[in-house]
């Protein structure tokens, strides 16, 4: 006997493939409408606190041992997992500034702080003391040659010092120093008109 | 290996699918025994490879010598043979290693199975890749700079005939055969005219990656269509030390030979040991003053992120976002052709305004003459 005319009863048939068709098309439209972003990261919503200043030794920065004119990468915030700490996102450079500079008294207007993250194309940034001439301590970003001011952390040479505010300074913290000298970051604020947007720049007043 | 290997392979594929993509591996050479060293560490289709081979053996340098090599599909044998001769005496006692050259041209894309053979025993084995991109990785290195980081710097050239910018570079570090971590950043000149180099930096921001072993690849860049202008020009370009503190310093002046102002004119130096195979820093800085105008010229001097205690040469190369470098000869100045050529012009001039015009007094004024 011919098995030709037999149907399969398990197979899809057209009227089930158009209601299946219909169904994804109803979640589609309505897909734009949903909040997505409320599942992702968001930094501003995360409560930020006071965090000691922690050198990669291990130990809490102080303004009477941290050497003049020296750079550190230190991380904000922590969340005390490894990997997580050392992404770019949360290193930040810790200067003490050149005596010209007014890295020479023991308190943290002798310190500046900002995202390692140059504002041209995201690559890291380094403080260079070149120490033997005044002025000449720069940050100094190698993708490109953007070029930083340690005192303000604006870029002063190179292509992120013509991007337009707030894309040409850096995003900074705020530091205070215990009784004992040590060093501890504020809480930190993420918009352009307090600590900044890390990757995209700070307004400074003019 | 196999995660190495079959990375590699990815990337070298990827290479072959996305045009414009470069993919090139660099390993850091590892000097212990004899060892190659290819110059570009690796090479485009377009690059001319010099071999450069370390030897320890007395016998080499003090006797005669020959090298040569024979590639046979992808791999490639150096042969290098020694001829004793005992009425020779050695004139070296100090040092016992020495380079030998061996210039092997143009080499198409691929992996090579290196082999060297001295006096006909094996003595290294190496794999060189071949770029099928434009981008030569030319020589790498690392240093530790005076706050005690580590940073991975390297020369790049640009080998195709038009100019590309964002180079793109991938730094992959591994340990055995695990990839531990994998950093990306770009060269420090913006744009790379035809047959011209930048150097890069990577600051190596976790400790323990600061001892393993690195592979560097060009992994992208663009066609850069802006039609920029060539117009400066490096003259006089010196490397010194300052004696107080053993840091290297690179000096020199800029001109501007276009008729257009150049503004935060950039120079970028790569230093190389003096074998000239290994990258000892690259430094920049911008010249003084930062805007060049017509026929001005600028400072610089740049100075190395940590004392450099050995001999060094620096290359350097130059930009402003208006202008790049001349890769012609240009005069600056109002230069002595120009000068020869007028100084003739006026004795001619001054000549005819002396010889009468009728011929015959002429062939007496030459008579008198």
């Amino acid at each position: 006997m011919s098995e030709q005319g037999a149907i399969d009863r398990n197979s899809l048939t057209r009227r089930d493939f158009l209601k299946l068709l219909g169904a994804a098309g109803l979640g589609l439209a309505f897909a734009p409408f949903v909040d997505w972003g409320k599942y992702m990261p968001n930094p501003q919503t995360v409560t930020l606190t006071r965090q000691a200043v922690i050198l990669s030794d291990g130990t809490h920065a102080n303004v009477n041992t941290f050497p003049i004119n020296h750079q550190e990468i230190i991380t904000y915030p922590s969340t005390g997992d490894p990997v997580l700490d050392k992404e770019a996102f949360r290193q930040w450079n810790l200067i003490r500034l050149p005596v010209d500079l007014g890295g020479g008294v023991n308190d943290v207007t002798a310190f500046r702080v900002y995202s390692i993250i140059c504002l041209h194309l995201w690559c890291v940034w380094k403080y260079v003391p070149v120490g033997e001439a005044a002025g000449n301590d720069k940050g100094q970003c190698p993708c490109h040659g953007s070029m930083y001011d340690p005192l303000s952390g604006k870029a002063i040479a190179g292509p992120a010092s013509l991007q337009a505010p707030p894309s040409n300074v850096l995003p900074t913290l705020n530091l205070e120093a215990d009784n004992h000298g040590n060093l501890w970051i504020k809480p930190a604020t993420w918009n352009v008109y307090k600590n900044g947007v890390i990757g995209y720049g700070r307004f400074v007043a003019a | 290996m196999k995660t190495l290997h079959i990375s590699c392979t990815i990337m070298l594929s990827l290479g072959a699918i996305f045009p414009g993509t470069n993919v090139a591996l660099s390993q850091e050479m590892q000097p212990t025994q004899e060892y190659i060293q290819f110059i570009p560490l690796v090479p485009t289709e377009n690059s001319n490879v010099t071999a450069m081979i370390r030897v320890f053996s007395l016998d080499i340098y003090c006797a005669n010598y020959t090298i040569d090599h024979l590639l046979s599909g992808h791999d490639l044998v150096l042969n290098v043979r020694t001829r004793a001769n005992p009425a020779e005496r050695c004139p070296m006692s100090s040092e016992s290693d020495i380079f030998l050259k061996q210039s092997m041209g143009k080499l198409g894309f691929g992996t090579f199975d290196v082999k060297l053979l001295i006096n006909g025993t094996q003595k290294v084995t190496t794999k060189l890749y071949v770029s099928e991109g434009e981008i030569e990785i030319t020589s790498t290195g690392k240093y530790t700079d005076t706050q005690g980081d580590v940073h991975i710097v390297g020369d790049v050239k640009n080998t195709a005939s038009y100019p590309v910018k964002l180079v793109q570079l991938d730094v992959t570090f591994v340990n055995g055969d695990e990839i531990m971590a994998e950093n990306k950043l770009y060269t420090t000149m913006a744009v790379l005219m035809p047959q011209t180099s930048s150097g890069f930096d990577l600051l190596v921001d976790a400790k323990n990656l600061e001892d393993m072993k690195y592979f560097v690849r060009a992994s992208s860049f663009l066609k850069d269509t802006s039609k920029i202008q060539q117009g400066l020009k490096l003259s006089t370009v010196e490397s010194s030390w300052k004696s107080s503190s053993g840091i290297g310093t690179v000096s020199g002046t800029i001109w501007n030979t276009a008729n257009i102002d150049a503004s935060q004119v950039k120079v970028v130096c790569v230093l190389y040991d003096k074998s000239g195979i290994r990258v000892l820093d690259s430094i920049f800085d911008y010249t003084n003053p930062q805007i060049i105008q017509s026929g001005q010229n600028g400072d610089f001097t740049l100075s190395s992120h940590y004392p450099i205690t050995s001999e060094f040469t620096a290359h350097c190369n130059a930009e402003s976002p208006q202008l790049a470098i001349s890769l012609s000869e240009t005069v600056p100045e109002f230069g002595m052709p120009v000068f020869v050529y007028v100084a003739s012009l006026a004795v001619i001039i001054i000549l005819f305004k002396i010889i009468p015009t009728n011929s015959k007094q002429s062939l007496n004024f030459m008579q008198r003459i």
